[in-house]
């Protein structure tokens, strides 16, 4: 046995013993009837913290045994005292085996303090239980008295009436002590104030007035029967306090009763007959109790129900602010409508998406006035959106819309999700806009890129192929071919695969033009243009073309670049302007620049002027398209090498354009780089 | 012997198309585009071929919006697409046609045989 556990045994003995003379104190003089008996409602609470199953047999043994004691003390016969200490120890069993089915949450012993009368409905059981036990407890003890003496059947209804009220006066507020005793929790504090809304000067005015109202109403005999006036301090003490105060003051209010009963003082202590007394103030002091515990009760549940509601207002404020927050912030349009189409919820990035609320004349939702269309052009009628669908119940999406409204002129396409959202009343759809136009225009990008691609190598493998297949047949077969013939379709052959090598270069150019991290560094422009210039007439005295005649403008400004890219630029368009002339023609080119004033700082203009057979002019924007090819017949492209160009320059900042030569045959190609800082000059010493 | 005309942007495949159909003994002509084709029209009223090879992909038009421009002037002229596997779209959009396809790269031996059955449907239809 746990020294705690001794502690508890022999503190509730301590308690028993004194309860019980107390008890034996508000024996009404000559009537040997006691007024009160607080040892019932101490048993009880006895077994209720000390652990009902585990130690029962010992704390009902030590209860039997007290019992046996004070009756033997107080002159009681054997036989009777035996029987009452039965009755006593049946009445404390019956009680917490009520109890611990009704409340099981009261009981245990070393586990969290139980929480006592908490509820309304736990008063109800508590009121239930120790009537129940007391009539049990009345039907053994009592009963053998009545039997055995000539003593008349008030000793049983005083017994039952008294041993309830002992056990709903004493149980609480032992409940209370003891919690306080062993809670670490504040929660459980017996602070008179806690939660509620009185203060210690309220506390002392109940006192003083409390004190007052028991002088005046039972301490003097005035003969007037206002007891009853004194509930309305139980009322104040049960409405104001913590039901500690409110438990403790209905005890004491009882205890003044009691006394003054006994000293024969009050309305109470005048009435003559013993029995009529002892049944008068045990029913006056179980209403005073009753009412004290149902009113400070109701009053913890009212505020633990405050509590609560306030902490569920509380979350729910914090929720809502998290979820707003989280609707502001995110890219994705989110609308919440109902089936008339009234907004209940709407983000910024729904209106961005699909612009402001259109409503009609009559305040319904105007889908017109959103001008939302499939991707085949057709227009979405009010009857057919997405949120008219998911309003009847039928999820609709993911689905791509076109918006064109003042919000997006430009025509946005937008994935659009509806879903009505379950068990909403009335009726309520969600509409998530998620805006894919940049998604769906490069997978359209990619997917018309490979289709170039695969078009552009499959033909030339379609005559590597087929000649090859051709050569292959004739010589399996025998048949002798011309050697001239043989050659052609050779050179056919090296053609495609030239073409095909040209296309993946090409390629690889445009995924750098793209990909390559840019580091500028100032680049020497004019030594630049002189090496790809020198590089190109060798080029074409080695395949015996006419020798393009470069000529170079020697104030070619400094560029800040990343040189690779700048030489693909500049490289790119010389090399055009060599290949696009027409048959026969040598190529004659200029290349020269200027300091410009660009949107983002200085720029440096370089153009290319060519010879050539220049380039219609409604296609002077198109040729840098991607795979755009301004000239097809007898001029071999891939359609890319300008489209790497104006990749390149705006990847710096620049812009790419073409245009016409001023009066003459050829084409000026343009593009602009960063200026480089101005070299500065440097004085030699002494200067 | 059958006129056939190629219309195809690619002068090496379409010189490679000519060369498998020329072993047929066809008269053979091509255009590289639909300009070219129209401007072949205006210029020779009377011919008619009897057979088109095109491509879809063609410079400055797609090939079966030119196939219904062409049979506007040579009614119900059977067509065989050369091209690459494209899309279901396009694919699509050619079998309502009611013409023929065939996929670069090709055998000649397959090629010859797409002709010959547009051809036979014609003579059927």
């Amino acid at each position: 046995m746990s020294r705690v556990r001794l502690l508890d045994l022999g503190a509730f003995a301590g308690y028993f013993v004194l309860a019980a003379y107390l008890g034996r104190q508000a024996v009404i003089p000559g009537s040997g009837l006691a007024l009160v008996w607080p040892a019932a409602g101490v048993a009880a609470a006895w077994l209720a913290v000390t652990g009902w199953q585990r130690w029962v047999v010992v704390d009902a043994t030590g209860v039997f045994l007290l019992s046996l004691g004070v009756y033997a003390l107080i002159g009681t016969s054997a036989a009777v005292a035996v029987s009452l200490a039965l009755a006593t120890v049946a009445q404390t069993l019956v009680f917490g085996l009520l109890v611990s089915r009704w409340c099981p949450e009261w009981w245990g012993f070393g586990a969290d303090p139980p929480p006592g009368v908490q509820r309304l409905r736990d008063l109800g059981y508590l009121l239930a239980a120790a009537l129940a036990s007391a009539v049990v407890s009345g039907a053994l003890g009592p009963t053998s008295v009545f039997f055995t003496t000539d003593a008349d059947w008030s000793v049983i209804a005083s017994w039952v009436v008294r041993n309830s009220v002992g056990i709903i006066a004493i149980f609480p507020l032992s409940m209370l002590a003891r919690n306080a005793a062993r809670s670490d929790s504040p929660g459980r504090s017996p602070a008179p104030f806690g939660p509620y809304s009185s203060s210690a000067l309220e506390l002392v005015a109940l006192v003083v007035v409390s004190v007052g109202a028991c002088w005046l109403i039972l301490g003097s005999d005035n003969g007037l029967p206002i007891p009853f006036l004194l509930l309305a301090t139980s009322v104040w003490a049960g409405t104001r306090f913590s039901p500690w105060v409110a438990d403790l003051h209905a005890l004491l209010l009882a205890t003044g009763v009691v006394v003054c009963t006994v000293l024969g003082r009050g309305p109470f202590g005048a009435i003559d007959d013993p029995v009529t007394t002892v049944l008068v103030v045990q029913s006056y002091v179980a209403v005073v109790v009753v009412l004290t515990l149902a009113l400070s009760v109701g009053r913890r549940e009212s505020l633990a129900l405050h509590q609560r509601l306030t902490a569920s207002e509380d979350a729910a404020t914090e929720q809502a602010t998290m979820m707003r927050t989280i609707l502001d912030t995110m890219g994705d349009g989110v609308s919440v409508v109902d089936a008339t189409g009234g907004v209940v919820v709407r983000n910024p990035a729904a209106r961005l998406l699909v612009g402001e609320v259109q409503v009609d004349a009559s305040g319904a939702l105007d889908i017109g006035g959103y001008d939302l269309r499939y991707t085949d052009g057709t227009s979405v009628t009010a009857a057919d959106s997405p949120m008219a669908l998911a309003a009847a119940g039928e999820p609709v999406g993911p689905l791509d819309l076109f918006v064109r409204n003042p919000a997006s002129p430009d025509a946005r396409l937008v994935e659009v999700t509806a879903r009505p959202i379950p068990g909403s009343d009335p009726p309520l759809v969600v509409v998530v806009f998620h805006d894919v136009t940049a998604d769906r225009r490069e997978r359209d990008e990619l997917a018309s890129f490979a289709g170039v691609v695969a078009h552009d190598l499959l033909n030339p493998l379609t005559v590597v192929e087929g000649w090859s297949e051709t050569l292959l047949e004739t010589a399996r077969a025998g048949i002798v071919v011309p050697p001239e013939k043989q050659a052609e379709q050779l050179d056919r052959i090296q053609r495609a695969a030239q073409r095909m090598q040209h296309l993946i270069s090409d390629l690889l150019a445009y995924t750098t033009a793209r990909d390559l991290r840019i580091t500028p560094v100032r680049v020497d422009l004019l030594a630049m243009v002189r090496d790809i210039a020198r590089a190109r007439v060798e080029a074409s005295r080695v395949s015996a073309d006419p020798q393009p005649v470069i000529t170079i403008d020697p104030a070619l400004p400094d560029v800040l670049a990343e040189p690779v890219l700048l030489r693909q630029v500049i490289d790119n368009l010389v090399g055009n302007a060599v290949k696009y002339v027409a048959p026969g023609v040598c190529p004659e080119i200029e290349v020269r620049g200027r300091a410009v004033d660009g949107e983002a700082g200085p720029m440096v203009l370089i153009e290319v002027v060519d010879n050539g057979i220049g380039i219609p002019e409604e296609q002077h924007a198109r040729v840098f398209d991607t795979f755009h090819r301004a000239h097809r017949d007898g001029y071999r492209g891939t359609g890319l090498g300008l489209s790497i160009v104006k990749r390149i320059v705006e990847r710096h900042g620049g812009t790419a354009s073409a245009y016409d030569n001023d009066g003459r045959r050829g084409t000026t190609m343009s593009v602009t780089f960063p200026a480089a800082e101005p070299r500065l000059k440097v004085v030699p010493d002494g200067h | 012997m059958s006129r056939v005309l190629i219309v195809e942007d690619d002068l090496d495949v379409r010189d490679w198309i000519a060369h498998c159909m020329l072993q047929d003994g066809d008269e053979i002509r091509g255009v590289p585009d639909g300009r070219r084709l129209h401007a072949l029209h205006a210029d020779e009223p009377d011919y008619r071929p009897d057979l088109v090879l095109m491509d879809y992909a063609l410079p400055d038009t797609d090939g079966v919006a030119l196939l219904a421009e062409l049979r506007a002037f040579w009614p119900e002229v059977p067509a065989v697409f050369v091209t690459v596997q494209w899309t279901g779209e396009v694919i699509e959009r050619i079998e309502r046609t009611g013409s023929e396809r065939i996929a670069k790269p090709f055998n000649p031996d397959d090629l010859r045989a797409a002709a010959r059955r547009a051809l036979e449907r014609r003579s059927q239809g």
